[in-house]
């Protein structure tokens, strides 16, 4: 048999792979959207039974999320310094505190992501100061509210409040370094995350109406060996706001979060 | 063109056929076809807490043995003989405590009264069992503590200082109290409690009937569960085993010999293994011995050969530094078991220990044990009484639960009188 006639079968047999893989991936796709879909109809219908309202659009689809680790990195400290304050030496104040003066105003930063930057002066685009230091965020009301990757890390938010002088103080919590993703673990989806959350709350005596916002999101814990950026779901209600565990579908009591 | 035409439909065949190769390829690794032959990312660390890359790595050797937190309305959480409960409330508690000793000013002595009245108002209070060089508690948070160079404290109490800042309290061995200015903000140290809730704690000073008692033990309403303490056998042998490998002591009868107390030595390369009647474990070292010239340093490495020899025989017990004796130009760093969350006493004394001689390892010893909590819960003394006759049979003295290790298999907990 020619070349020529082989790569014909070739392609024909080809062809025919890729139809078949096409169409399971269609089937896959088609099926995992109709029992997303059916699930969810049904998590309204159980909460609509337990008289708590539930807005079809409010479940967001899922997007994957990872436990990271997040260790300090000073050159973010210096990098934020100098972009809101100009250059300044780094004192180290013990405890891992680190601080930075100039003629501009003064800095402070701490290993848990807490800081204080005090600015004598507010000229300039601030916001546009922050991201060129390499600060993510987001506005959320009056607070600025830390992201990694496109999700909110709900307790490192910070805000600006006017100082005497006209100055500036931008104080609250970032993340200290940038966050290392670790192994890929099984994140729950919103509707086993809602059921999960009402059952526990139910036994917590808390009482709700309505759930208005289904976040996914992080929370950053820390400890003396180094950050974790926890994958959370914020649940927000007519009652307060709740957190999920997003790995284990229990509730998280987060500190520092709206 | 003809010709053209026909010279091009072979080469387009071919990239057509890696076309639709790739195209397989990718659509079978959508449709999860790969999944499994892959290899996963894994996250790197290794946990360990450290005080910077590249710098040494100092482990926790030591943890309260009780600790409280007093609300500005005097309210009080306190927990004690919990060591879930324990590790909870440290570890939120690590990284302000960190920033507290290390941005310490100079302690500065004060009176008793200045501690009694910040204890008494809005407060975070550690109590340590046995005085903790502050230095090395620092190193264990993973900072440095200069300005507190040559302090030890037994008690420690965090409270809001000046300027909204954490000011940081001690007492130290000899009873003295003293006072650190420090840059920690007293919010953080807020941010890290707010969870808990009052569980109705008190300190003995606080409560009538318990004067004679020491005045900073805390009293807590309740008691946890206790349970009885199972001992296993075996963990002899199975560290001695450990022993001979980690000291590279061949335990064959050619290089062994008995001594008149019925002490069975093997002798090594290095030094020689000692296993007595009484089952002590101890090794002696003739030369190539770790040199530690610090006392930080002296914990952690006792810390880490001690831990590798516990590997062997482990279950549900701890070894924790309790402290270090200095005699002339050596240095005793003990250890001793905590299981069940209460300390075990052996008849013998301290459960481990190492001794150095200027800084040099001489010798390790340990009384290898293997305990176990068992189903069987146990009935105690509440708290309260067993103060007051602490306080009624030595005055200043506190009562501690402890499960005294008198050989048998089961341990029970049991209250004895420490002060």
């Amino acid at each position: 048999m020619d070349t020529g006639r082989l790569k014909t079968i070739a392609i024909l047999i080809l062809l025919l792979v890729n139809a078949a893989l096409g169409g399971i991936l269609l089937w896959d796709r088609l099926s995992q959207a109709d029992a997303q879909a059916k699930s969810r109809q049904e998590l309204i219908l159980v909460l609509e039974r337990l008289g708590i309202s539930l807005e079809e659009g409010v479940l967001p689809s899922d997007e994957p999320l990872y436990r990271c680790s997040v260790s300090r990195d000073l050159g973010s400290d210096s990098a934020l310094t100098l972009a809101l304050l100009g250059e300044a030496e780094m004192q180290d104040q013990g405890g891992n505190i680190h601080y930075y003066e100039n003629k501009n105003g003064w800095a402070r930063y701490r290993s848990s992501g807490s800081f204080e930057i005090t600015l004598l002066s507010a000229a300039g685009s601030l916001e546009e100061r922050m991201t060129d230091g390499g600060l993510g965020f987001r506005r959320e009301g009056s607070e600025y509210v830390c992201d990694f990757e496109g999700m909110p890390v709900f307790n490192c938010r910070f805000s600006l409040s006017p100082v005497q002088g006209g100055g500036v103080l931008i104080s609250g919590r970032r993340l200290p370094g940038t966050p290392q993703a670790g192994a890929a673990g099984e994140t729950l989806n919103a509707e086993t995350v809602l059921l999960r959350f009402v059952d526990q709350i139910s036994a917590s005596g808390a009482v709700f109406r309505s759930i208005q916002q289904i976040r996914q999101g992080y929370v950053l814990s820390s400890s003396v060996s180094g950050g974790e950026l926890q994958p959370v779901w914020q649940i927000s209600t007519d009652g307060g706001v709740w957190y999920m565990d997003a790995e284990k579908g229990s509730l998280v009591s987060v500190v520092g979060a709206s | 063109m003809k010709k053209l035409l026909l010279g091009l439909k072979e080469p387009v065949k071919s990239l057509l056929i890696l076309l639709l190769l790739c195209s397989a390829l990718f659509l079978a690794w959508q449709t999860g076809l790969f999944s499994g032959l892959l290899p996963q990312s894994e996250a790197e660390g290794d946990g360990s807490t450290g005080s910077g890359e590249g710098t040494l790595s100092y482990t926790r050797a030591a943890w309260p043995c009780a600790a409280a937190i007093t609300w500005d309305n005097g309210l009080r959480y306190g927990v004690k003989y919990d060591d879930a409960a324990m590790e909870q409330i440290y570890s939120q508690l690590s990284v302000p405590l960190g920033e507290t000793l290390g941005s310490s000013e100079a302690p500065v002595r004060i009176s008793e009264k200045s501690w009694t009245g910040a204890l008494s108002r809005g407060s975070v209070f550690l109590d340590y069992e046995s005085a903790q060089s502050l230095p090395v508690l620092a190193l264990w948070l993973g900072t440095e503590a200069e300005a507190l160079a040559g302090s030890n404290a037994r008690r420690l109490l965090l409270a809001p200082g000046e300027a909204e800042l954490t000011q940081l309290l001690f007492q130290d061995a000899a009873g003295r109290f003293f006072r650190c200015a420090t840059m920690a903000t007293w919010s953080s140290v807020q941010t890290a409690v707010s969870s808990f809730l009052p569980n109705g704690a008190s300190f003995a000073r606080e409560l009538e009937g318990l004067e004679a008692c020491e005045p900073y033990s805390l009293i807590l309403e309740q008691l946890p569960a206790l349970t009885l303490l199972q001992s296993y056998p075996g963990a002899l042998d199975s560290c001695a085993n450990r022993a001979a490998q980690v000291f590279s002591v061949p335990m064959n009868s050619g290089s062994s010999y008995p001594e008149p107390d019925g002490t069975q030595v093997y002798l090594g390369e290095y030094g020689s293994l000692r296993r007595s009647p009484e089952g002590l474990l101890s090794y002696r070292y003739e030369e190539g011995a770790p040199v530690c010239k610090t006392e930080a340093l002296q914990i952690e490495q006792s810390r880490q050969l001690l831990e590798q020899l516990h590997e062997a025989f482990r279950r549900e017990e701890q070894l924790f530094y309790v402290g270090s004796w200095e005699q002339g130009d050596m240095t005793t760093v003990y250890f001793d078991y905590r299981a069940g969350s209460l300390p075990v006493h052996l008849e013998s004394g301290h459960a481990a220990w190492c001794q150095f001689r200027e800084g040099v390892l001489q010798e390790v010893g340990i009384y290898p044990r293997s305990y176990g909590r068992s189903a069987e819960n146990t009935d105690l003394l509440p708290e309260m009484q067993a103060a007051a006759a602490a306080g009624s049979i030595r005055a200043g003295s506190e009562a501690r639960l402890v499960y005294p290790d008198l050989g048998g298999e089961s341990l029970n907990p049991v209250w004895s009188v420490r002060g």
